[in-house]
C-alpha cells in the first residue's frame, strides 16, 4: 500500500485531526486505517466490539471513508462488519468531518432501531454482501419463474455455469452438465444469513431436511448432491434472494454467495426511461439499417417500442462496422437481420421483423406505412425520402426522416405529422427552414465502395450516433404527442461557413435569412 | 504581515498530544502500581506515597508517550536510610505482582505494560524540604556519607513551576507554555531523533527559560521566538549551562559538546525558517511549519490550511464546510456495489 492519494490534503488532515481528538490512532504505516472507540449508538449492534475502524480511501474527499465494526449486525452491515453508510458516487461529503460521519452513523442507528430501515429506496438484492464468503460471480435468473407463495415451500433448481463469473439458474431438475440445486421460500428472513449455519436456521424443518440431505450427499460425493441453494423471502420492498454455491472442501461443505442479477423483463427495462411503458404499444417501420438506421433502431427498441419493421437490402461490409451497431461477426450478413438480432438481445420486449428488401413500389410502401404508427426514414436517400413523404401524407401516417450533411457536420431531423408541412415541399424556400447548402465532394465523401456509384458519406461515428439520438427524441416526442420539437430540427456538430450553420448547437426554429 | 495560522497550530498540538484514552490508561496503570506498593507493610510503614512526575506529571508528554515516570516517595524516611534497602523492597513488591515484566535499572524499576508504555518507578526519601533518589553508582549505596548515597531532586516543584508558567502566558485564554513545550519536544524528536541528544527534558528546561518575559500573543510568534531562544541557549551552554529551575542548579549530566553543537546548528536553522514563516502568506508559511514540526506516527504534524497544497501553492478549495447537494437527488451512478 501507499499513502492515501488525494487532491485535497488539507481536508484529509482536518479529518484525521478530528479522529485523533476522538481517540483514534492509525493502525497501518500509511495511515489509511484508524482505530478508535465504538460510538454508543453502535454498541447495541455490536456488543462484543472493542473498537471501530475507519478506513480512508484513495480519492478522498470524493470517496467516502469506510466504517467497520467487527461483529456488528444489522441492515447495511456486511459479513465483515462494514457499515455501509453511503452509496458509490454520493457527493454530499457528509464525511468531511468526524461529527458529520457520526451524524450519519446516528441516523443509521436510529432508523434501524425504529424499524424504518436505513433508506426507503434501499436496494434489496444485497444479501450476498452479508454472507461471510463470496463467489464473486453473478447468479442470473428470472424471478417470475420462481413463483413460490407459501411459507416453507421448496423445490428443485438447476444451474448452468456459463463462465467463471456467470451462473444461470432456473427451477427444474438438473440435466446433463448442469448443477443440481434447490430453492426455498420463506415469508420473512431477517437479517440475511451470514453463513451456512444461519442459512439452515432460516429454513423450516422440512426445508432444512431437504438441504441437509443434499449437503450430506455432497459430503459423501454422491451423484445427486446439492451444489446450489437459493433462499427467497419477502421484504416490504420486494423479494430478496440469497444464492449459494456449495462445494466439498476436504471433508466439509463450504458455501459461498453469489451476487444475484434478475433478468426478467421488468429488470431489463428498468433503465429504458420513463416513457417506455407508453411506447410499448407503438409500431414503427424503419427504413435503412446502415449506420444511422442501426443506432436509431436499437435506441428505439431500448426506449420501449413494442414492434418494429426494419427494411434494408444490403449486407454488412467490413467498412460499415465503425459506424454500425454490428461487429465483425456480422460481415456478409443482411444488415436488417443483424439489427433485428441486436434489438432482440437488448430489448426482448420488442418484436422485430427484418424485411430484406429496399421498397420503392409505392403500393408496398403504403401498405407498410398503414401497418404501423409511424415511419422512420434513416436512408439518407433524398429520392426515397420524397416518395415516403408523399406516401405517408396520403396514408396519413406520421413520418420522421433523419440525415447527415456536410461530412457529418450537420444533422437534420424532419417530421411530418398532422399540422406539419409536407417534407417533399420543403427545402426550396429558405424563409421557412434553413437550407443546408452542399459542400465540396472532398468534404462530403470519404470514398466509394462497390455498387453502382456508391459514395461513402464522410460522417464520423460520433455524428451518426448523435443524429440517431436526435431522431429517437423526435420520434418519441411525436409518438407521445409531447410537442417539444418543431417539424425541423437541425443540429450543428461542427461549424461550416454558411449561415446559420456557422456555430455549434441547435439552429433556431425561427431562423430566417 | 504576520501569518498566524492559529487554527493549524491548535490542530498541530492536538496531533502531538497523548490521546485521552492513553492518558486514562496511564492513570489506571499508576493507580495499579500504587495499589501494589501499598500492599507492602514495609513500604506502608515507610509512608509510601506515589505521584506521576516527568512529562506526564507536568502534562508535557507527547505522542506516543511510552515513558511514564512515577515518584515513589517514602515520606517517613530520610537520607539516613540506605538506597539498597528501599530499592530492593520496591523491586520485590513489584516482581511479586508483575513477574518478568519488571526490569530493575540503576536506580529506577521499569514495569512494562505490553507494547503500550513502560512505567518507571524511582524510590525517593526526604531530604530537608526536597526529596532524594538513589545515586546511579550502586557501589555508593552503602556509603557512610548520606550525600554520597542520595541525589537531591524536586520534580514536584517543577510541576508547580510548569503550572504557574502556563497561567502566566496565554493565547486566546489558553495556557501557552505547555503546548509550546510539546511543540518543542516534537521538533526535537523529529530533527534529532527519539534517542537524540540533548534529551527532551533538556529542551523543556530551555523552553522554560525562553518563556521568561514572553509577551507575544500567538502560537506562531511564541514558537518562533522560543526556537530562537533555544538556539541561543544551545550555542551558549558551554559558558552558560541550562539551569533546572526546580533545583536552581545546572542540568546534569551536561550534554556532550558535539551533540550540543549539532543541535545548536539545527535549531538555529529552524529558528531562521520560523522567523521567515511569520512574514509569508498562509500556504508557503504552512509548508515551513510542516518542515519544522515534522511528523509522528499519526502523520505530518502541522495540517495544511484549506485552499493550500503541499507545495505551498494556493488552490481552489475542493471541499465546502457544509454538506453539498441533496442526499435524495442522487446522480445516475446509484449502483449497489460498495
Amino acid at each position: 500500500m501507499a499513502p492515501i492519494a488525494t487532491i485535497d490534503v488539507a481536508s484529509l488532515e482536518r479529518f484525521t485531526t478530528d479522529l485523533i481528538q476522538a481517540g483514534f490512532e492509525p493502525v497501518d504505516p500509511d495511515k489509511r486505517r484508524w482505530s478508535g472507540p465504538v460510538p454508543e449508538c453502535v454498541q447495541g449492534f455490536a456488543p462484543d466490539a472493542t473498537a471501530m475502524e475507519i478506513a480512508v480511501q484513495d480519492g478522498w474527499p470524493f470517496l467516502y471513508p469506510k466504517v467497520f465494526v467487527r461483529g456488528a449486525r444489522g441492515e447495511h452491515v456486511s459479513a465483515w462488519g462494514e457499515i455501509c453508510l453511503w452509496r458509490a458516487g454520493d457527493n454530499t461529503q457528509e464525511w468531511l468531518t468526524l461529527p458529520g460521519l457520526y451524524a450519519r452513523l446516528q441516523e443509521w442507528c436510529d432508523r434501524i432501531q425504529s424499524g424504518q430501515g436505513f433508506s426507503l429506496d434501499d436496494d434489496i438484492l444485497d444479501a450476498h454482501l452479508y454472507f461471510q464468503t463470496q463467489e464473486h460471480a453473478l447468479a442470473v435468473f428470472d424471478p417470475t419463474k420462481f413463483t413460490a407463495q407459501t411459507n416453507g415451500q421448496f423445490d428443485r433448481m438447476r444451474g448452468r455455469e456459463k463462465h467463471d463469473r456467470l451462473l444461470e439458474i432456473e427451477p427444474g431438475s438438473a440435466r446433463n452438465g448442469e448443477l443440481r440445486g434447490a430453492w426455498y421460500f420463506r415469508s420473512s428472513v431477517s437479517p440475511p444469513p451470514r453463513d451456512l449455519d444461519e442459512f439452515r436456521d432460516a429454513l423450516t424443518d422440512g426445508q432444512r431436511k431437504n438441504l441437509d440431505r443434499g449437503i450430506e450427499r455432497l459430503r459423501r460425493g454422491n451423484s445427486n448432491a446439492l451444489h446450489l441453494a437459493l433462499l427467497i423471502w419477502t421484504t416490504p420492498f420486494g423479494r430478496n434472494y440469497l444464492a449459494l454455491r456449495l462445494r466439498k472442501e476436504d471433508s466439509e461443505v463450504a458455501a459461498k454467495s453469489f451476487e444475484v442479477a434478475p433478468n426478467d423483463e421488468e429488470t431489463l427495462s428498468l433503465r429504458a426511461g420513463p416513457s417506455a411503458p407508453q411506447l410499448r404499444n407503438k409500431r414503427l417501420a424503419i427504413f435503412g439499417a446502415g449506420g444511422l438506421g442501426s443506432h436509431t433502431s436499437l435506441l428505439l427498441a431500448e426506449s420501449g417500442i413494442g414492434q418494429m419493421k426494419i427494411l434494408d437490402a444490403e449486407v454488412l461490409r467490413p467498412g460499415n462496422i465503425v459506424r454500425h451497431t454490428a461487429g465483425p461477426a456480422g460481415i456478409g450478413h443482411y444488415k436488417t437481420n443483424l439489427v433485428a438480432d441486436m434489438c432482440r438481445k437488448h430489448a426482448p420486449w420488442t418484436e422485430v421483423e427484418p424485411i430484406l428488401e429496399s421498397l420503392w413500389n409505392p403500393e408496398e410502401l403504403e401498405e407498410t406505412a398503414q401497418s404501423v404508427d409511424m415511419v422512420v426514414d434513416t436512408t439518407g436517400l433524398a429520392a426515397l425520402t420524397e416518395q415516403l413523404s408523399r406516401v405517408c401524407e396520403t396514408a396519413k401516417i406520421p413520418l420522421v426522416s433523419v440525415a447527415l450533411f456536410r461530412g457529418g457536420s450537420v444533422a437534420r431531423v424532419r417530421r411530418q405529422i398532422e399540422g406539419d408541412s409536407s417534407i417533399y415541399l420543403r427545402g426550396t424556400d429558405a424563409t421557412e427552414h434553413p437550407v443546408i447548402p452542399p459542400g465540396s465532394d472532398e468534404e462530403e465523401l470519404a470514398g466509394v465502395e462497390a455498387g453502382c456509384s456508391s459514395p461513402v458519406a464522410n460522417a464520423p461515428p460520433s455524428s451518426v450516433v448523435a443524429a440517431a439520438t436526435l431522431a429517437v427524441q423526435v420520434v418519441t416526442d411525436a409518438l407521445l404527442a409531447e410537442g417539444r420539437f418543431g417539424e425541423e430540427v437541425i443540429d450543428v456538430y461542427k461549424p461550416i461557413d454558411d449561415l446559420p450553420f456557422n456555430g455549434i448547437g441547435r439552429v433556431p426554429d425561427t431562423w430566417s435569412k | 504581515m504576520s501569518t498566524l495560522l492559529t487554527e493549524q497550530f491548535d490542530a498541530a498540538v492536538t496531533r502531538i498530544e497523548v490521546s485521552a484514552e492513553r492518558a486514562k490508561k496511564i492513570q489506571e496503570a499508576h493507580a495499579e502500581v500504587r495499589g501494589h506498593l501499598e500492599s507492602s507493610k514495609k513500604l506502608v510503614a515507610w509512608g509510601v506515597d506515589t505521584v506521576l512526575i516527568g512529562s506526564y506529571g507536568r502534562g508535557t508528554a507527547i505522542h506516543p508517550g511510552r515513558d511514564v515516570d512515577v515518584f515513589a516517595k517514602m515520606t517517613l524516611l530520610d537520607t539516613g536510610a540506605y538506597p539498597d534497602e528501599v530499592f530492593n523492597e520496591v523491586v520485590q513488591v513489584l516482581q511479586e505482582k508483575y513477574g518478568d515484566r519488571v526490569t530493575p535499572g540503576n536506580r529506577a524499576i521499569k514495569v512494562a505494560f505490553g507494547e503500550d508504555f513502560i512505567v518507571e518507578i524511582v524510590p525517593a526519601v526526604r531530604s530537608g524540604s526536597r526529596w532524594a533518589i538513589p545515586v546511579k553508582e550502586r557501589e555508593l549505596w552503602r556509603a557512610t556519607v548520606s550525600a554520597s548515597r542520595w541525589l537531591e531532586t524536586d520534580p514536584e516543584k517543577l510541576t508547580g513551576l510548569t503550572e504557574e508558567m502556563n497561567k502566566t502566558v496565554t493565547v486566546n485564554g489558553r495556557g501557552a507554555y505547555v503546548p509550546t513545550v510539546k511543540l518543542v519536544r516534537q521538533t526535537r524528536r523529529h530533527h534529532l531523533g527519539r534517542e537524540g541528544q540533548p534529551p527532551g527534558f533538556y529542551f523543556e528546561l530551555m523552553t522554560y527559560w525562553a518563556f521568561q518575559g514572553q509577551t507575544r500573543t500567538s502560537f506562531a510568534e511564541i514558537f518562533s521566538s522560543t526556537l530562537s531562544s533555544i538556539a541561543d541557549q544551545l550555542e551558549k551552554t558551554g559558558s552558560q549551562p541550562v539551569i533546572n529551575p526546580s533545583m536552581n542548579e545546572p542540568y546534569s549530566p551536561v550534554p556532550n559538546a558535539q551533540d550540543l553543537a549539532s543541535a545548536a546548528a539545527r535549531f538555529r536553522d529552524l529558528s531562521g525558517k520560523a522567523e521567515k514563516a511569520l512574514g509569508l502568506d498562509k500556504c508557503p508559511a504552512a509548508v515551513v511549519w510542516r518542515e519544522i514540526l515534522g511528523e509522528n506516527e499519526r502523520g505530518i504534524v502541522f495540517p495544511l490550511p484549506p485552499g493550500c497544497d503541499e507545495t505551498g501553492k494556493a488552490i481552489e478549495s475542493v471541499t465546502a464546510t457544509k454538506a453539498r447537494g441533496s442526499r435524495e437527488a442522487r446522480g445516475y451512478g446509484s449502483d449497489r456495489h460498495h
